[in-house]
């Protein structure tokens, strides 16, 4: 033997393509198989919708929702008013019924209210879930400005109703809770404190913040669209006024942050501030006292190595017996009367012996041409076949004294 | 915490620490050691930690107004316009090809090839472009997409976006961009130019070509007309201001 909710579930599992279709939109029936839509009609999984559409029951495509995280930009909040006006009616007839005869008819009326109290929990803790997800994401990726404040205005609206509905609810659940304690009816009265009033503080609380959330985006949206604006504008008065350079203004004595943006002047080697600028001189001069002292110079112990030039003493150096020769020489030729013949002068004199003879004879014969005497050379005798001879022993110096250049062309 | 150095030097370099331009150094400002150690220090050299705007960037700011830091305000207010022309000319380009959707704000994202294909698209755009001074290294008789690549450079060189994909040429707004919008709405709040307190719209019925003529009631006084909101298009309903 089946049941219908399997006959349903069934039908659901065999179609389950064509339900996955139609959860994201309508769906035709030249799109899809005439059975499975005949099954799935059947199970009222499928709803008609105009001439040749069909549509997934609203609730199961909410359940599909709620199973699959699939929050649309503009998800309805679940309503809850309509819940606690059932709970407050189900309470009058509860209260009608207590003495009644028929206990089974206020068990089943215990029973709805306790499903109505669960189904205001879950649907307050889903609302709430759902505010919060949007909340942390930014309400979803919408992709305009415009769908934005358009979502932000729809969810404070629908936050403010369901703060309403909370307030209501506590009024509700107070009295009943008060009523059902007073009657006996304590399971009642359990089931509404711990499924609605231990938790109506932290509802409340949690809704007030997400509904400052809101309020805060709503405000960011505002911020956003007035600065478009004003860059606009601004846009369109650089272009228009091209005169325009800037503006004078009285500063407020709390002058906002952005305009004391700073950064720290690069490192330069040499700073020369200027004589005017008095609050750069009182920083130098800050800094400058901040300085550490200048380390005093302190002379080494130890005296520095010094090195002395030595030359050696000038030698005086002494004519040599020619030298001595050559002057005695020059001396005797200058008193002399007739020419002088080297070689008979040097055989008289000590000196001039210590040259050989030949080389006495030279190194005379360019002294006293230097002295600028007339020397004259008595060549040798040609040999045989010769005209002169090349060759001389001596030499005979005339006192007679030259002129330079006589003497130069004598040489 | 070598991401704090790095976050201290940029503060002193008079960097705008965001997370779309510095992820660390942000990341390190955020954490509440790290802020406390870059209030320590700064505060030590006479400055002090600010942000732009509760989750804003982070950037370095003098600790105390003195009267000469004043008068240099008040002289920096004075040239302003050389601080907003290229910046703002380039962001209204960008807002305008955006359309309805406009994403100029910290941390959206502008491809160089779609603002280059919006502003092919629109005859107006593209001549908007072509003519804007102030771009460097612009030359005549370039294409709109070469223009357009300038224009993004600059806004990257001036801090205002950041590379973020070489590859397809996507570039991340960066939170300086609240500095540009700040300094807008002070000159707003600071000037009759910005202002439209009291500008009123006016729709004269008889004008308008696309309506029948009508007969039309003196609006009550007080009521000059139907209010319209002028959204700062240029092309918006005809306004005329208010005595």
């Amino acid at each position: 033997m089946t049941s219908p909710i399997k006959e349903v579930l069934n039908a659901l599992n065999r179609h389950a393509d064509l339900v996955e279709t139609a959860l994201s939109g309508m769906i035709f029936a030249e799109g899809a198989s005439p059975a499975s839509i005949a099954t799935l009609r059947q199970a009222s999984a499928l709803r008609a919708v105009g001439e040749s559409g069909y549509r997934l029951h609203p609730r199961l495509r909410e359940y599909l929702h709620d199973h699959l995280q699939l929050i649309p930009a503009f998800q309805s909040l679940a309503e809850i008013g309509s819940r606690i006006t059932h709970m407050q009616a189900l309470w009058t007839e509860i209260d009608t019924q207590r003495f009644a005869v028929d206990q089974e008819a206020l068990s089943s009326l215990l029973e709805s209210m306790s499903t109505s109290i669960y189904d205001i929990e879950d649907s307050v803790e889903r609302n709430l879930l759902i505010l919060q997800t949007l909340v942390s994401t930014r309400f979803g990726n919408v992709k305009s400005l415009a769908t934005k404040r358009s979502q932000n205005n729809y969810y404070q609206t629908q936050t403010t109703h369901l703060s309403g509905d909370l307030v209501r609810l506590a009024r509700v659940a107070e009295g009943i809770e008060r009523e059902a304690s007073v009657r006996g009816l304590d399971e009642l009265a359990i089931g509404l404190r711990r499924g609605v009033l231990a938790r109506l503080m932290g509802w409340q609380a949690g809704l007030s913040e997400m509904q400052t959330e809101i309020r805060k985006e709503l405000y960011r949206t505002r911020e956003v669209e007035r600065q478009h604006k004003l860059l606009a504008r601004m846009d369109m008065m650089l272009r228009q006024q091209p005169a325009w350079r800037g503006f004078d203004v009285d500063l407020p004595d709390i002058i906002p942050d952005f305009l004391l943006a700073a950064r720290l002047p690069a490192l330069v080697p040499h700073v020369e501030p200027m004589e005017s600028d008095r609050s750069i001189a009182d920083e130098m001069a800050m800094i400058a006292k901040s300085l550490p002292p200048r380390r005093l110079v302190v002379e080494d112990p130890e005296p520095p190595r010094r090195y002395t030039l030595v030359e050696d003493p000038p030698v005086e150096r002494k004519p040599s017996p020619a030298a001595k020769a050559m002057v005695r020489l020059a001396r005797a030729v200058n008193v002399a009367r007739a020419p002088i013949s080297l070689i008979e002068w040097r055989e008289a004199d000590a000196d001039a012996r210590t040259l050989r003879s030949d080389v006495w004879l030279v190194y005379a014969v360019l002294g006293m041409r230097t002295r600028n005497f007339k020397v004259e050379v008595l060549a040798n005798q040609p040999h045989e076949g010769e005209q002169f001879a090349h060759s001389f022993s001596d030499a005979r110096v005339s006192p007679n004294r030259l002129a330079p250049d006589q003497g130069a062309s004598v040489r | 915490m070598p991401r704090l150095d790095s976050a201290l030097k940029r503060l002193a370099e008079g960097c705008f620490v965001c997370e779309a331009k510095y992820p660390d150094e942000y990341e390190a400002l955020l954490d509440a050691g790290g802020r406390t150690e870059a209030e320590r220090w700064l505060g030590a050299i006479g400055y002090r930690l600010a942000r732009l705007s509760g989750d804003g960037a982070f950037f370095m700011a003098h600790a105390v107004a003195t009267t000469e830091m004043r008068a240099q305000l008040r002289e920096e207010l004075k040239s302003v316009r050389g601080k907003l022309e290229p910046v703002v000319a380039i962001l209204e380009s960008i807002r305008q090809a955006q359309g309805r959707d406009p994403q100029i704000h910290s941390g959206d994202m502008l491809w160089e090839s779609e603002l280059s294909e919006v502003i092919r698209q629109s005859s107006t755009l593209e001549r908007r472009v072509m003519e804007m001074p102030d771009i460097h290294g612009a030359r005549v008789g370039e294409s709109t997409n070469e223009r357009v690549r300038r224009m993004l450079v600059q806004l990257e060189a001036e801090g205002y976006v950041v590379e973020t994909n070489p590859t397809t040429k996507g570039y991340k707004v960066t939170g300086k961009i609240d500095y540009l919008y700040q300094l807008i709405e002070f000159i707003a709040s600071n000037t009759p130019h910005l202002s439209d307190d009291d500008v009123v719209d006016e729709v004269v019925e008889q004008l308008r070509i696309d309506a029948p003529p009508t007969e039309v009631d003196p609006p009550p006084a007080g009521d000059s007309g139907t209010q319209q909101d002028r959204s700062g298009e240029p092309d918006g309903p005809t306004g005329t201001p208010a005595p």
